[in-house]
């Protein structure tokens, strides 16, 4: 708790102010997650402060939430365009991404329970950045990255704006951004590291390194090109509904079959 | 479960046909996901491999004839290829009743030459020239008629207008489209449950991935065996 509560501290998420008249004050919690490893052993215990965002009127407290995802014919098609080319895939994580978005309106947060000033207990958070569960913070973040982008010579694609691409005499650059995964690939693996340097610079990131896990795909790499499934995902889905010792079928559906709406009984959740 | 589509397009037909009723599921409907889910286990390790090839798009799009009794509509489903490599895909209801099969037919083939309008525009703005126009295969001869010249008009005059957007581009020359017999139509397996020697053949045509090369071998022979039937099944 006092890790996160440093690293907000650090980001300058907020200021202590008195109340104004007539402002509506958002709640706020802890979260708490227990991080596995891969073996299941617990790696740590990681608690997360939250705003209650559901308390929010749009209008005073938020105007825009719409943040852009990707799609993905986007991401396949810059999957195929590397295995093509023979590009290298590099994938970044961006820690905390949702606190780097910085607020356009002003939203006061009651103070974190457990962290409240000693100095002034009646005072509230005037958030600068945002913070997990706000309405607005994707929008907040997506601006943030989508403005600091330029600068690095990437513009927006028009066909889908999750998309960015860097184009000069040097070569091309494509960069794919999925909420706090950053898929990089281009034409010299010299430019790549460049701009990964230039982006660990602006935000706490972690380098992944050659891109084998992205959005659920695994992705492997052989002479011939790229490999990318599902089957990790897969298995999971299988495992939720209890059907990992079940006999497989050849095909998903029965042939020349149509399914009718009111066919049978309604179903009950058991 | 819509997610795996992401990397497995053979059951994004299946997905598709029960994604309509899981508002308000009956029995059988959960039947059919289990299917689906019992189906993905024996497929475990299918993917989509992405090999260099040539540069150019093709795309195979197919309407299967009111093949919905809930309210008779079509559905079309397309498929695009970057040389060999599948990229998009999609297995969709149409908005609207179609009165033809060759309607059915054109409406799919606009709509696949929409999603490749969308993919060109990335491609140029990534800077990555494609030298030729886009191809799109369809199996029905009269979409394709209509697609390059106005004769049916008494028989289509009923169409929105901007379907014709598939005609005008291909005027233009910023797309061809060209006929496939049903036997190779690879977009198949999107509009219809299929059985299971065509559904693998499909299959493999969609994901040519290394774990699938064994079955491609298997399903030449059998394709073949069954390739009368096949014609007489999807023609």
């Amino acid at each position: 708790m006092q890790e996160e509560i440093d690293a907000l501290h650090a980001q300058g998420t907020w200021d202590l102010v008195p109340l104004p008249y007539a402002k509506n004050l958002v709640g706020c919690k802890w979260v708490y997650r227990i991080k596995k490893n891969t073996d299941g052993s617990i790696a740590r215990h990681k608690a997360r402060l939250v705003a209650k965002g559901f308390s929010q009127e749009e209008g005073i407290d938020y105007n825009e939430t719409f943040s852009p995802v990707v799609k993905p014919t986007t991401v396949r098609l810059v999957l195929a365009l590397a295995a093509q080319f023979h590009w290298p895939l590099r994938q970044l994580d961006v820690k905390n991404a949702f606190l780097y978005g910085i607020l356009q309106e002003e939203v006061y947060m009651t103070q974190p329970r457990g962290f409240t000033s000693k100095l002034y207990p009646d005072f509230v958070c005037r958030l600068r950045k945002s913070l997990y569960g706000l309405k607005q913070a994707p929008h907040a973040r997506n601006d943030r990255f989508t403005s600091f982008l330029p600068s690095l010579g990437f513009q927006a694609s028009l066909a889908d704006p999750s998309l960015f691409v860097q184009h000069s005499s040097h070569g091309t650059m494509i960069l794919l951004f999925y909420i706090d995964n950053i898929l990089l690939t281009g034409s010299h693996s010299s430019l790549l590291t460049s701009v990964i340097d230039a982006l660990t610079q602006e935000f706490d990131m972690k380098d992944l390194g050659t891109l084998t896990y992205f959005l659920g795909l695994q992705v492997s790499y052989s002479s011939s090109g790229l490999f990318v499934s599902q089957s990790k995902y897969i298995k999971e889905l299988l495992d939720r509904v209890d059907l990992k010792y079940s006999k497989s079928y050849a095909t998903p559906c029965l042939p020349y079959h149509h399914l009718l709406k009111d066919d049978g009984k309604p179903y009950s959740r058991p | 479960m819509q997610y795996l589509t992401f990397t497995c397009p053979d059951i994004a037909f299946s997905d598709n046909q029960a994604c309509q009723f899981m508002h308000n599921p009956m029995e059988s409907h959960v039947v059919a996901v289990k299917r689906i889910l019992r189906y993905l286990k024996g497929t475990l390790d299918y993917g989509i491999h992405f090999q260099p090839g040539t540069l150019n798009l093709q795309a195979y799009s197919d309407a299967d004839w009111a093949s919905d009794p809930n309210d008779c509509r079509f559905v079309s489903g397309f498929v695009v290829y970057l040389g060999s490599s599948p990229i998009s895909w999609a297995s969709k209801k149409q908005h609207t009743i179609s009165r033809s099969s060759a309607e059915a037919e054109y409406r799919a083939l606009a709509i696949t030459a929409a999603e490749l309008t969308w993919i060109c525009q990335l491609f140029y703005d990534m800077h990555v020239p494609l030298l030729i126009p886009p191809l799109i295969h369809c199996d029905n001869i009269s979409a394709i008629s209509l697609a390059s010249n106005p004769v049916f008009h008494s028989k289509m005059k009923h169409l929105q207008i901007d379907y014709h957007f598939v005609r005008e581009r291909v005027i233009k020359g910023d797309l061809l489209v060209q006929h496939v017999s049903s036997a190779d139509q690879f977009a198949d397996i999107l509009t219809k449950g299929l059985s299971s020697p065509l559904f693998r053949h499909h299959c493999s045509n969609l994901m040519p991935g290394s774990s699938t090369h064994t079955i491609v071998e298997e399903c030449k022979d059998i394709n073949y065996q069954n390739h009368a039937t096949c014609q007489v099944i999807t023609g």
